[in-house]
């Protein structure tokens, strides 16, 4: 089954959405993720991938204008928690060697899943994958297979920290996050920056991911030095086939001798952008 | 296969916490030596994988023989850890604050928790899709539902779906610290419980579409609690949802359940919550056993190992005894055997619930006579 893009967002520290990510455009005002609708006494203690997860996800969503409550949920993140665990890991050499509860009750993987079920009451269901550099293309991937099983929309979301110190002495990278909002249906209402289409479209749709043989289509994406090893990295030329409505064939990230794209096809009425293909 | 023999003579897998902590604490552990993996494994050998590998092992053959009959393209793996290689990590940051380098041997992918997917694949030879799950002490269950998915769309025939976690410092402090681990052995749904145990193992089920089964994954069920990070809702009402949408999608009502595996971890507040939940869905005249007084709370494991006791169930219709039980607590009105059963058991549910209040419940079927 095919899938229609209702909505997306992303963050980077510096770059507040998805226009701001794919120019590389940075400013001094979106230094921490917005958290809309997040109690800040349920996102004390979290961590940068919960809070960029967290706020991806509520800002697809708002676009969408699919309830929050009712969405199943993918979170996909090659390294999840690793922060907190290594702030854990301080904890038990410089403190009383007890592990804080509060940082405990953060540091497991489906944290980001966690928070978001908790700030939108949504009692449906959530789940949080790893696959290292293929996270995107499992999230996906898992994405599809709910909508498969029936749901009318899906909430995927990718994200990764950068890694603290000492991980970062053997790969670094910049935090980022991604999100979108699935559906099976053509979206009815156009979002705020135009992305879900509208009733006449044109409207963006995802083929299930496949394991790809052969060249790939890569949009012409300017990628910030900071992605460059970044596990979720091919979210970045997604974001920018959607945003630029650019039909082809995506590179979903490889690892070893396994690779994954996704078709991204445009429908409906076409519309001119400045700087985008239609 | 210890662990089942213990489970059938009604014997407990807890020893006292071989890691270095300044509080006594039950864990759930794998006698070592644990082997080493192969050598052209070597970096990847940590005990979380060699646990995974050692696991592995019993099912290699029919995984195989998945792979000879259906071809590797459409074998796929969906595997569940909480902890993935944290204990690697633990070693290594220790030292680099001793010495700040981190040691040669440091493997940041042997930390990842993708990391016995990539392992197991390569030494197997599948190469359909193959990830992780991490929703914590519900991951290895969750992975039956990614791996119906991956049935059901067509993408394989067979799925390996099982879980591994080791014992880890962040893990056996961390519970430590919510006080929710106990310093003797953990005692579900008595009114004596002071906690859990924590343990580590590896447990594996191999997943066909059509095929020669030993018993049917009948239906699953999840939800959100929506309630708290690290405690359930004390009402039951996330593990209601998951029991009673596994009996929909399974086409099943509360009085076809003829078991139930609790997700019973010996905690004040799980126990008393699911007890509710199981009464609320099924009654109280189905046996519920909580396996986790044998092995501990096999967290990111424990999921996958308790579906592999309800298919034991299934398949010898026969259900262990709750250990440490009496006295009940006054508050959980559930049939709780303290004697292994011999009966026929058609159809069972197993219960996981995690941080985040994720829950899932799985519906298993036996082969009609």
């Amino acid at each position: 089954m095919s899938a229609y893009v209702l909505a997306q967002a992303a963050w980077m520290p510096g770059r507040a959405d998805v226009d701001a990510v794919l120019e590389d455009r940075v400013s001094a005002e979106a230094k921490r993720p917005e958290l809309p609708g997040y109690p800040s006494r349920l996102m004390r203690g979290t961590s940068v991938v919960t809070r960029m997860s967290a706020s991806v996800a509520a800002r697809a969503l708002a676009r969408s204008g699919v309830d929050p409550r009712t969405i199943p949920a993918v979170f996909g993140s090659a390294y999840g928690e690793v922060c907190i665990a290594i702030e854990q890991l301080e904890m038990m050499v410089t403190g009383d060697g007890q592990v804080s509860p509060a940082l405990f009750k953060n540091s497991v993987h489906n944290t980001g899943a966690g928070v978001f079920s908790i700030a939108h009451g949504n009692h449906i269901m959530s789940t949080s994958l790893a696959a290292g550099p293929l996270t995107v293309a499992y999230s996906m991937l898992e994405g599809h297979g709910i909508l498969d099983e029936g749901a009318s929309h899906v909430l995927v979301v990718v994200a990764d920290e950068a890694l603290p110190v000492p991980l970062s002495e053997v790969v670094q990278w910049e935090s980022f996050a991604a999100a979108w909002v699935l559906g099976r249906e053509p979206p009815r209402d156009a979002g705020p920056d135009g992305e879900a289409g509208g009733e006449a479209g044109p409207w963006i749709r995802l083929a299930a991911p496949q394991v790809h043989e052969g060249p790939q289509q890569v949009p012409d994406v300017r990628v910030p030095p900071g992605l460059a090893a970044h596990p979720c990295r091919s979210a970045l030329d997604l974001l920018a086939a959607i945003h630029r409505r650019t039909p082809g064939l995506v590179s979903l990230g490889r690892e070893d001798d396994e690779a994954w794209s996704i078709e991204v096809s445009v429908e409906g009425r076409t519309v001119e952008r400045e700087g985008t293909a239609s | 296969m210890e662990v089942l023999e213990n489970l059938r003579a009604g014997r407990h897998g807890l020893r006292p916490c071989p890691l270095s902590v300044p509080f006594e604490m039950m864990c759930g552990v794998v006698p070592d030596p644990v082997p080493s993996l192969p050598d052209r494994h070597a970096r990847l050998s940590v005990r979380q994988l060699e646990l995974g590998w050692l696991g592995y092992q019993e099912i290699a053959p029919a995984v195989a023989d998945a792979i000879e009959r259906f071809g590797a393209q459409r074998v796929g793996a969906a595997l569940g850890t909480s902890t993935g290689g944290i204990a690697h990590t633990e070693e290594a940051y220790f030292e680099w604050r001793r010495t700040s380098t981190l040691p040669p041997r440091y493997n940041l992918h042997a930390h990842s928790f993708h990391a016995i997917g990539r392992l197991l694949r390569a030494e197997a030879g599948w190469r359909g899709p193959t990830y992780v799950v991490s929703t914590a002490c519900s991951s290895s269950a969750k992975v039956f539902s990614s791996a119906r998915r991956l049935l059901r769309s067509g993408r394989c025939d067979a799925v390996l779906v099982g879980g591994v976690d080791s014992l880890a410092l962040t893990t056996v402090r961390g519970f430590h610290g919510l006080s929710a681990s106990s310093a003797s052995r953990c005692r579900p749904f008595s009114a004596e419980r002071d906690g859990m145990n924590v343990g580590e193992g590896a447990a594996y089920v191999l997943l066909e579409r059509d095929g020669r089964a030993r018993a049917y994954l009948a239906g699953i069920g999840e939800s959100n609690d929506a309630f708290h990070m690290s405690a359930p809702d004390p009402e039951g009402r996330g593990a209601i949802a998951a029991m009673r949408a596994a009996l929909a999608d399974a086409g099943l009502t509360a009085s076809d359940i003829d078991y139930v595996n609790a997700h019973g971890t010996g905690t004040v507040r799980n126990d008393v919550a699911e007890a509710k939940a199981i009464t609320e869905v099924l009654g109280k005249s189905v046996p519920v056993v909580s396996t986790k007084s044998y092995t501990g709370h096999m967290l990111g494991a424990g999921g996958a190992t308790e579906a592999v006791f309800s298919l034991v169930a299934l398949e010898q219709q026969w259900i262990p005894q709750n250990l440490a039980l009496d006295p009940v607590d006054p508050e959980i009105e559930l049939d709780l055997p303290t004697q292994p059963q011999q009966r026929p058991i058609r159809h069972v549910l197993s219960n996981s619930f995690a941080f985040g209040g994720s829950n899932v419940t799985l519906a298993f079927s036996g082969v009609p006579a």
